[in-house]
């Protein structure tokens, strides 16, 4: 991601109401939001598995992943916001406290993401379960590594919405 | 970490000095909010940056450090 200026944060902050990145409230509903966002973009393998092959699968895939997305530049956009634009800043520019934070969140997310990907092998074992070969569409498949992909990137932003404390003020 | 607790006079310090939580950040290469949390007593520095810290207002360590509270102002006055 594009490292952001000083005053683009402050442009982007101006155009949401301080208590959506402010508040440990706003962060955490964001942080929720994160989570439906993701829901959608696991729920696309499923859906790919049960409408495909064909073009209602493939249209279904578009709007979901349409919606995710939408979904996640809001909660992102929250999160810029709540730490004034660390989140997108390469780790050689943060100070030892941002560092340490983002190293917590990064070590929580790691533990959260191998938790998903074991329940999600566990779910394909539990499908293919009664069958040695497993017939899956193309769609779905790629889906699905796309799913893992996009979690690796999104959980360690939806644990900073959820864990990051309230900044102190100017002065 | 309450365990580890470190109690620190930045914000006595800065407010004696005149300096702004930003002139202190600037002045030291840190962000702004970190000043707040370390005055908040929320995060620990690391030993390079409470030596930086210290030579910033030109006091001992100890002086902006302790692994005691500091007593109030006054404080002594009051019991004699």
């Amino acid at each position: 991601m594009n490292e952001l200026s000083p005053r683009q944060v402050e442009e982007l902050k101006s155009t949401m109401p301080p208590a959506w990145y402010g508040t440990r409230r706003g962060r955490r509903t964001a942080a929720g939001m994160g989570v439906a966002a993701l829901a959608l973009v696991w729920a696309i393998p499923f859906t790919s598995w049960a409408l495909g092959p064909g073009s209602t699968a493939s249209w279904t895939t578009l709007g979901l992943i349409a919606a995710a997305l939408l979904i996640y530049c809001g909660v992102l956009a929250v999160l810029v916001a709540a730490t004034d634009g660390a989140v997108t800043r390469d780790e050689r520019k943060l100070d030892e406290r941002q560092l340490a934070e983002r190293r917590r969140i990064d070590a929580v997310a790691h533990r959260v993401s191998a938790l998903m990907l074991g329940t999600a092998a566990l779910l394909v074992a539990a499908f293919g379960a009664t069958d040695h070969v497993l017939t899956v569409p193309t769609l779905a498949a790629f889906m699905y590594v796309g799913a893992a992909w996009a979690s690796h990137k999104v959980i360690p932003h939806i644990v900073a919405c959820w864990l990051l404390p309230d900044a102190p003020g100017d002065e | 970490m309450t365990g580890e607790a470190v109690h620190n006079r930045i914000a006595v310090l800065r407010a004696e000095r005149g300096v702004s939580r930003r002139q202190l950040a600037d002045a030291l290469g840190i962000h702004y909010q970190t000043v707040g949390y370390l005055e908040r007593g929320e995060y620990n520095p690391s030993l390079f940056l409470a030596l930086k810290i210290a030579d910033f207002f030109e006091v001992p360590m100890e002086v902006v450090f302790s692994l005691h509270p500091f007593p109030l102002l006054g404080s002594e006055g009051m019991t004699r």
